[in-house]
């Protein structure tokens, strides 16, 4: 081992010697060599066929000591190089002003745009401003994800009705949910109970809606689904429709169609749409649906959902959030699984998978803190509690809350946020949200 | 079998370290070598040569900024880290010394700069007068547009005036008059007194009606067409200015630079076919010491795509002459309005600063935060109270801005603190604001900064200069200096002590512990060996409690055939 040692250590000595008479012999090259050209500088200034040599930004024994350091570099600026050329092409070629030139209209009211979202995937949204009332916006989406999610979606809104303060809405979508999770119902589900469905759903919904005043909204919706529930597409999990029946879980069937209506009142004061600092949200809704072609199922659910931003200083913003959702069968009829109030996403407690739990009523609180860290960037803590029950009234008391807690960032603009990425820990795991609008 | 494995692991992995811990042990060889090695005697640079020799015309090259900013954020910022000999010079506190500044630590005049106020105090009219050649474009007859851009934040168009000149016309952002064209008329003037290169660029007031639209005009709409230029087109652009309540518009008027234009210059690197361009950019001290005159004016956005070469002729010879262009963003004035609260105190992409601000949580609320608004639409952000000269940042981290020194910075804060009030005041009223109250605040902000960076850069430095011999009322010869932190005002010649050693042959042959306020120290009547070289070592201390400054090493020959001393160079301690 020793005489190994010996030979080896030896072998660097000799490695290192070698690169040293090699920069030394270098620098003496180049000193030699920049002496005479300062002379021939010197002695004949207006020359114009011996210019002087060019200096090196390193010397020799610069060169030696950096020499690790370039081997290091090397690849990683062929990278970097390449990333720049990317960017300088993209800039020189005015590929994107061009494209959205050539997807869009000269006056900007029509066009077609990417779309991207977690829940449906990628694809297409073509939209047309003014079409029948000024304000008013036709649009045509179309994404497909992976595992054969997909949504197609029309939609005419904000459509000024006969020059009156009331607005017309009609949209028609269809969307296939190719793996949404089920845990069972109620508070006490376990991670390891989970299993996969599809939702193939196709909505219409037609609604009218009227500002009173500069904050206050009210609207009146009425819509038709219909539902069919099929084997999920994530095989590594069981299927929630073989492990359930129609007569077990509510709803674990095709051709469920349900008619409803609702009333929804919206209060926005927020003092801006990207990050707003201070202001509020609220929104109050009612809705009672029924099955159309048979008398299954038929129920009402209650919504209130405030949201309120607290400006501490310079731009750190604490956001509170507290929403509520009672869903209750209309007398001996059934509510549908997948009607039932569900937590577990960005939107209600992050840090669970998507519908980890389920059951008539929820209830969720949360408190975010914001702070800048870039322009139009900032990072976020949050921590988020609540719980699903299957009456809140009887069993808010018992105290049992799930909660998480994470933190992340969120890119915003002057029209509202473009990208939140979180990390939410959750009482099972860890969780990773991403959301690019 | 395991064994044997293990082994050779251990054995690999001992041979690695051995030569690591080899490469180590040299490295710290080097730093020790670095740190205090050095001629005994001092070795004057070699002389450069007129970098405005007769030249072929180089080719043309222009720099994508996207692709430029991406290099300089995230490129250079990584050659940077894995530059090791620079990290060694850091730690043995010697770092890499421009290699054009000659042996007293001036630049010469070149193709690049040229010595101006710092050298030759420039009356008022001269910093009036700037680079300007004339009066500015002919108002009396029809400009003709030849030219013109809709993209980007602020519209501007080329024309050609009844006199055949050329002048780029830009505008100032729309609710802030004069914000962007005072800024950058106001830098003209200072910029080319410190000794850059710079465009004429001249205030004008002008009626849309003098404005002609030539046929066939190249165009870059705003969606980044390229096309001929209509009548509308203009229509849409004056459309978007402001107006003066006469109906005229104030805007810069830029002349084209005389010569053949080959695009931007880096600020790394060389220009390989330009013969005359033989320093490394990110090693000459008048780049490296924009970086402190760029901090004084608050100008951001030094990037390579704000900088032009030229291929000129001049006294029968052709070479390429280097100008800096487009101040519009100083003093604190950005394109849309004044600049945002992070420009200077942050790069735009800032990891150390993002990293900083994740980490206290928001807690820690930085000053710029808690600056006010600007107080006069045509004054961007500018001020003193943030202020600090070594910590301004440009908007995309510059090369020869990262490679400043102390002796670099030391040059340019001379330069800086040679602009007198009235000088300044002169500079100003270029800018033609219309407020006195906003002239007034940018000129007390320009004396401010100028004081602060000269109170930096002196006491970090020390600022002894203008060193000469000069033979004394008693025949003697006597080193004489000048105490650049007195004659700025900024410290008390009376509370100001000097202490010198003189060395002959490496032995101190004569010292004073405190030479009192006096700037001159007597040299031997005869130095009366074979020796004639001397060295004269002197500190500073300002007030009775501070401790004794850096030092300033000045080098002196006694010349025999003369009977007179001659000053060889200086070396100051960083």
């Amino acid at each position: 081992m020793k005489k190994y040692m010996r030979i080896h250590v030896g072998r660097s000595v000799a490695l290192i010697a070698g690169l040293l008479v090699f920069g030394a012999q270098v620098q003496a090259a180049r000193s030699a060599q920049e002496q005479k050209a300062a002379r021939s500088e010197v002695e004949n200034p207006d020359s114009t066929e011996a210019y002087p040599k060019k200096r090196s930004s390193r010397s020799g024994w610069e060169r030696v000591v950096s020499f690790p350091g370039r081997i290091i570099y090397l690849p990683l600026k062929i990278v970097f190089k390449g990333g720049s050329g990317l960017a300088g092409w993209v800039d020189d070629s005015k590929i994107i002003p061009k494209t959205v030139d050539f997807l869009t209209s000269d006056d900007g009211k029509r066009g077609l745009y990417p779309t991207y979202s977690s829940r449906s995937g990628a694809g297409v949204k073509f939209f047309q401003k003014d079409l029948f009332t000024e304000g008013s916006r036709f649009q045509m989406k179309a994404t497909v994800g992976l595992r054969s999610r997909q949504l197609y979606e029309i939609y005419l809104k904000r459509v000024r009705l006969f020059g009156s303060p009331v607005c017309g809405e009609i949209r028609g979508r269809y969307r296939m949910l190719s793996d949404e999770n089920f845990f069972g119902i109620g508070p006490e589900t376990i991670d390891g109970d989970k299993s996969n469905f599809a939702h193939e759903r196709v909505e219409a919904l037609a609604s009218l809606s009227a500002e009173l005043g500069a904050r206050v909204n009210l609207g009146l919706q009425f819509g038709f689904d219909h539902n069919n529930i099929l084997p999920g597409h994530d095989k590594s999990l069981p299927s929630t429709t073989d492990l359930f029946t129609r007569d077990t879980l509510p709803g674990m069937e095709t051709e469920i169609r349900m008619g409803w209506a609702g009333l929804v009142l919206q209060y926005d004061s927020k003092n801006r749409m990207g990050n707003p600092s201070t202001g509020a949200e609220a929104m109050i809704r009612g809705d009672l649906y029924r099955e159309v072609d048979d008398d299954r199922f038929g129920f009402w659910r209650a919504t209130v959902d405030l949201t309120r931003y607290l400006h501490l200083f310079y731009n750190r913003v604490l956001v509170f959030r507290i929403a509520s959702e009672m869903t209750e069968s209309l007398s001996d009829r059934e509510v549908p699984f997948f009607y039932l109030s569900e937590f577990g996403s960005q939107e209600t407690i992050r840090g669970y998978d998507r519908g980890r739990f389920r059951d008539n009523d929820l209830i969720l609180g949360s408190v975010e803190y914001r702070y800048p860290i870039w322009q139009r960037m900032d990072a976020i803590l949050f921590f988020d509690a609540g719980k699903v029950a299957p009456d809140m009234f009887d069993d808010l008391s018992k105290g049992d809350l799930q909660y998480a807690y994470g933190g992340g960032f969120r890119i915003w603009s002057g029209e509202g946020l473009v990208m939140r990425i979180e990390l939410g820990k959750g009482l099972d795991k860890f969780r990773f949200h991403f959301n690019l609008n | 079998m395991m064994k044997n494995y293990m082994k050779k692991s251990v054995l690999k992995v001992l041979d690695y370290s051995g030569t690591i811990a080899l490469y180590g042990a040299l490295l710290l060889l080097l730093t020790i070598s670095v740190g205090c090695g050095g001629p005994s005697r001092f070795q004057p640079p070699p002389a450069l040569p007129d970098d405005r020799m007769d030249i072929p015309q180089p080719r043309e090259s222009e720099i994508n900024i996207v692709a430029d900013s991406f290099d300089m954020q995230v490129t250079e910022q990584l050659d940077q880290l894995l530059d090791f000999s620079r990290h060694f010079r850091k730690l043995a506190g010697r770092p890499k010394q421009s290699m054009n500044a000659d042996a007293f630590g001036e630049v010469p005049s070149s193709s690049w700069f040229t010595n101006r106020n710092a050298v030759h105090r420039m009356t008022i009219e001269e910093i009036k007068r700037g680079p300007d050649t004339g009066t500015g474009p002919d108002m009396e007859n029809v400009w003709n547009v030849v030219s013109a851009k809709a993209e980007g934040v602020t519209p501007g168009f080329q024309i050609v005036d009844g006199r055949g000149d050329r002048y780029l016309i830009k505008f100032d952002p729309p609710g802030h008059p004069e914000l962007i064209t005072g800024a950058e008329v106001v830098s003209t003037k200072l910029l080319y007194a410190a000794g850059y290169h710079v465009p004429e660029n001249y205030v004008v007031y002008f009626h849309p009606r003098i404005l002609r639209l030539k046929e066939e005009v190249k165009f870059t709409d705003k969606k980044g067409r390229k096309r001929f230029m209509t009548q509308a087109d203009l229509d849409e652009i004056i459309e978007r200015l402001d107006r003066l309540p006469d109906g005229r518009i104030r805007a810069v008027a830029s002349k084209f630079l005389k010569g053949k234009p080959l695009g931007p210059f880096k600020y790394k690197g060389i220009r390989k076919d330009d013969p005359n361009d033989i320093i490394p950019h990110h090693h000459r001290r008048e780049l490296r010491g924009l970086r402190v005159i760029a901090a004084w004016l608050a100008h951001f956005d030094t990037k390579s795509s704000n900088s032009l070469d030229m291929y000129v002729t001049e006294g029968g010879r052709s070479y390429v002459r280097h100008y800096l262009i487009d101040f519009g963003s100083t003093l604190g004035a950005g394109a849309r309005g004044p600049v945002k609260r992070p420009t200077g105190h942050e790069n735009f992409f800032d990891p150390h600063e993002i990293t900083k601000n994740v980490f206290t949580l928001g807690l820690y609320v930085r000053p710029y935060e808690k600056a006010p608004d600007p107080e006069y639409p045509s004054v961007g952000r500018y001020d003193a109270e943030l202020f600090h000269p070594h910590k301004y940042k440009p908007y995309v981290p510059n090369p020869a801005f990262e490679n400043l020194t102390g002796n670099d910075g030391f040059w340019a804060a001379k330069i800086v603190m040679s602009f007198t009030d009235e000088q300044l005041e002169a500079a100003v009223a270029a800018g033609d604001y219309s407020d006195p109250n906003a002239a007034a605040y940018i000129l007390r902000m320009l004396i401010e900064r100028r004081n602060l960076v000269g109170r930096y850069w002196f006491s970090r430095m020390n600022p002894l200069d203008g060193f000469e011999i000069r033979s004394a009322s008693s025949g003697k010869s006597e080193l004489c200096f000048a105490d650049l932190a007195n004659e700025g005002g900024l410290e008390s010649g009376s509370e100001t002590r000097y202490k010198y050693e003189l060395l002959k042959g490496g032995q101190t042959i004569v010292s004073n512990d405190e030479m009192a306020a006096s700037t001159c120290l007597e040299l031997p009547v005869d130095p009366g060996s074979d020796e004639t070289y001397f060295e004269a070592k002197i500190q500073t201390r300002r007030g009775s409690n501070a401790g004794w400054s850096k030092w300033v090493k000045v080098f002196i020959e006694f010349d025999r055939a003369s009977g007179e001393y001659v000053l060889l160079g200086l070396e100051r301690e960083e």
